[in-house]
């Protein structure tokens, strides 16, 4: 058997950063609520698995910064160390820091950043001696009375298979050797056959330790708990029986108590520990759990998505059969069977919001420090499930959302006591389900919007006529809007006026909607409303000519038949204007186009569908509106070739091929066609019809 | 150690042939995924005459496949009644083979 360890490499950096996560989070629970010894526990496991990990694949720069944060760790774990503000935020910092070194090491320059001075600040908190980092982490049990030693003996045969998973046995011997003195360590090598005939990727060799030591079993058990099933263990303390471990279920079966306190003969049973049961808990987690890489999941979802046409086309063709009708019971089972597994693998997909809710604690923590404010987050529905490409998109949106909460939303301290507030302030990310989307709303109790000023900037900004009239929502939607921005001093935090406009825009091109409430004095919540996955999508279906398009369901406003008087020509005939209860929406001819060529040309015989986004609503004109309908998603890009306006394509019931439109690309299509004809002398809309013109701007 | 041309595969493991024979030095780290190619090395050192030094000066880091690797090559020329011989063996790659009970190898 060939070791792959490139494919174990990217499983370590994957495993390494969700670590660094938990360390994170859990580290700034810990500055919340104080020491925790479950919390302790957690980043402890977190930082040992990373070293552990990283020793095996020679990953020196990340394995040697780790051993120092884990002694750190340690002795906060077993109360030799207390905590305190100052000693997480130095842990924060550090697993910054890791966090870097990790990501230079897999991109092959591990020696890249420097960590010199976290290690200094590390061992300084270590040796609690003398120094500035010492005397912020003074030791708790300083006065303790000196804990007397004891032999123990430690028996450790590795499972044949101990290299293939991942593992490296020198590296927990190196880590025991690190618990005691007068430490003497025989090496079994009796099973190692001669050089033709050894398997590298096989372990031979076994263990016997024999040492002084203060630690508890529990403690030298713990060196070997990411391990137990791949190994044999036996630890013998001076005096008492040896407790075995051959995997799981006998680790766990036994108890810490005294060896003194047995009876002759009885096993020493394994430790109890919180910490223990967590680890049995996360190796059950592991055992009912698989990574799979992406791209196996993608080929999967497509050839699901082909099942599912191939369906749709069988169904259509049998349905011109004269025993049609037999078929229907057998058609409903494959259908319905289809639907479901088309389900279930698309549910393959989903990944918990969580996963990108998890990096606001720390970005809350940090920005509220900065500007001098308290916040705190609270996050709701972190289980909600949402396709992982969306997910991944969603983190900068967020960003945003939350920079913008705690910069202009939430007031400084002393504003919101004089205001009858608590001083902390809160913000609320939530996640939930609503009518077959997700919703996410950031929510915030701070000042909420100011109309006023928003106006007024948007006047100033030409985004609005000094004498619209607009109602408090509408006048909450230009924040929305390109270059807008009420911050008088440009910040690093936010007032640079590219936030929110960015943030629909990324939001529209996940095929969803933004929208914004606020209430002057008690806060303003921002809602996100998301199809569960850019696989599938709700459309309607239209018809032009023989051709038949897709257009997003989410974008369109209404769909309407014209009269020819609401149809104006402008632009010296160039382009037309579709007159909406007295609004003037630019008009696009779809077949014009698309060069479909026996589309409808008059309008009265064809539907105008009225799409909105980024705030601006155009007409579609097409020949006839078919029905709305689910359909699944497949490039046309990596197919075919990019066309303009056109977001992808899907394969209909009876085999043909429609173009899904992107409604945010048509859109900027027309406006940059109208500007083309505006350059070349034609007369503007509004340059014949002043009116009109200002209602456009 | 005298230095000359080197053959064999690149990467950590390289067999230098120098004046006094022929030198199997390891460099950087050698972990799990070099030990076949470590093994290849090996069993070619095996077969050639003379006594075969193996260079550590310039190892960072060595895993127990590595070093069971070194284990059997050890054996093999003991039986054959060769001479093998560790050299340049950093501090670190030393406390590695202690804590492993194998300070007598080194």
């Amino acid at each position: 058997m060939q070791l792959d360890m490139e494919r174990f490499r990217d499983t370590f950096f994957e495993e390494a950063h969700e670590h660094l996560g938990t360390m994170e989070n859990s580290l700034l629970q810990l500055d919340e609520q104080g020491s925790d010894p479950e919390l302790l526990a957690g980043i402890f496991r977190a930082a040992h698995s990373i070293k552990g990990a990283s020793g095996t694949f020679g990953f020196i720069a990340i394995s040697r910064f780790t051993h120092v944060l884990e002694n750190v760790l340690d002795r906060l774990r077993n109360g030799t160390l207390a905590t305190s503000t100052a000693l997480t935020r130095l842990l924060l910092q550090a697993t910054d820091q890791l966090r870097e070194v990790v990501t230079a090491t897999q991109r092959n320059e591990p020696d890249s950043v420097s960590v010199t001075g976290t290690i200094d600040e590390l061992e300084a908190v270590l040796r609690a001696g003398g120094g500035d980092a010492a005397a912020a982490h003074a030791p708790v049990h300083a006065a303790a009375a000196p804990v007397s030693s004891h032999r123990v003996r430690i028996a450790f045969e590795p499972t044949a298979d101990f290299f293939l998973q991942g593992q490296d046995p020198l590296l927990l011997l190196n880590e025991l050797a690190g618990h005691g003195r007068d430490v003497r360590v025989v090496c079994d090598r009796s099973r190692l056959p001669d050089l033709i005939t050894l398997d590298p990727e096989t372990c031979y060799l076994s263990w016997t330790v024999e040492m002084d030591t203060t630690s508890d079993e529990r403690t030298l058990r713990e060196v070997f708990m990411f391990v137990e099933d791949a190994c044999r263990l036996e630890v013998t303390m001076a005096g008492g029986a040896a407790a075995p471990i051959a995997g799981g279920a006998e680790a766990t079966a036994a108890t810490a108590a005294s060896p003194a306190a047995r009876p002759p003969g009885e096993a020493v049973p394994a430790p109890a520990a919180r910490s223990d049961r967590r680890a049995g808990a996360d190796r059950r987690m592991e055992s009912t759990s698989i990574r799979v890489p992406t791209e196996k999941v993608d080929a999967l979802i497509n050839l699901v998505g082909e099942l599912v046409i191939a369906q749709a086309m069988v169904n259509q063709a049998v349905s011109v059969f004269p025993q049609a009708a037999q078929l229907d019971e057998v058609m409903a089972i494959v259908q319905r069977s289809t639907r479901d597994l088309q389900e279930q693998v698309m549910a393959i997909r989903m990944l918990p919001i969580g996963t990108v809710f998890n990096r606001f604690p720390r970005l809350v923590h940090d920005l509220g420090a900065k500007l001098g404010k308290r916040v705190r987050l609270d996050i709701e529905g972190a289980d909600t499930e949402l396709d992982k490409s969306v997910i991944e998109q969603l983190g900068d949106p967020l960003t945003h959302l939350i920079r913008n909460s705690i910069d202009h939303g939430i007031e400084d301290p002393e504003v919101r006591v004089a205001q009858g507030k608590p001083d902390e302030g809160t913000i609320t990310l939530r996640a939930f389900h609503e009518g077959g989307n997700v919703v996410i709303e950031v929510r915030d109790d701070g000042k909420g919007l100011d109309v006023a000023l928003i106006r007024e900037k948007a006047v100033q900004q030409g985004l609005v006529r000094e004498d619209a009239v607009l109602g408090d929502e509408e006048i909450h939607q230009l924040i929305f809007a390109a270059g807008f921005s009420t911050a008088s001093v440009v910040s690093d935090v936010s007032g640079r006026g590219v936030g929110m406009d960015v943030v629909k825009r990324n939001v529209e091109s996940l095929n969803g909607a933004i929208t914004v409430h606020s209430e002057t004095g008690r806060g303003s919540r921002i809602r996100i409303r998301l199809p569960l996955t850019l696989a599938i999508l709700d459309g309607l279906t239209v018809r032009l000519g023989s051709d038949v398009f897709i257009v997003p369901l989410l974008s369109i406003r209404q769909s309407i038949r014209p009269k020819a008087a609401e149809v104006r020509t402008v632009l010296g005939g160039q382009s037309e204007l579709f007159v909406l209860r007295g609004e003037q929406l630019p008009l696009v001819r779809l077949a014009r186009l698309f060069q479909v060529p026996d589309a409808v040309e008059d309008v009265e015989r064809g539907i105008v569908v009225v799409t909105e986004t980024d705030g601006r609503r155009i007409g579609v004109l097409v020949d006839d509106v078919i029905g709305q309908q689910q359909v699944v998603v497949k490039s046309i890009e990596s197919n075919y070739r990019r066309i303009e306006a056109v977001m992808g394509a899907t394969i209909l019931g009876d085999g043909r091929v429609a173009f899904i439109l992107d409604v945010a690309e048509l859109q900027r299509v027309t406006t940059r066609r109208r500007t083309v004809d505006e350059e070349n002398g034609h007369p503007a809309a509004g340059a014949a019809e002043p009116e009109r013109q200002e209602e456009m701007a | 150690m005298a230095r000359g041309k080197s053959a064999g595969p690149a990467g950590p493991i390289r067999i230098v042939n120098a004046a006094d024979g022929r030198h199997l030095v390891l460099e950087g780290n050698v972990g799990a995924a070099h030990a076949r190619a470590l093994q290849e090395v090996a069993r070619e050192l095996a077969g050639a005459a003379g006594p075969v030094r193996v260079d550590l000066g310039e190892l960072r880091h060595i895993d127990c496949a590595g070093i069971q690797v070194l284990l059997a090559l050890d054996e093999t020329f003991r039986q054959h009644g060769q001479a093998f011989t560790l050299e340049s063996v950093p501090p670190g790659v030393q406390a590695t083979f202690r804590n492993a009970g194998l300070d007598s190898f080194c």
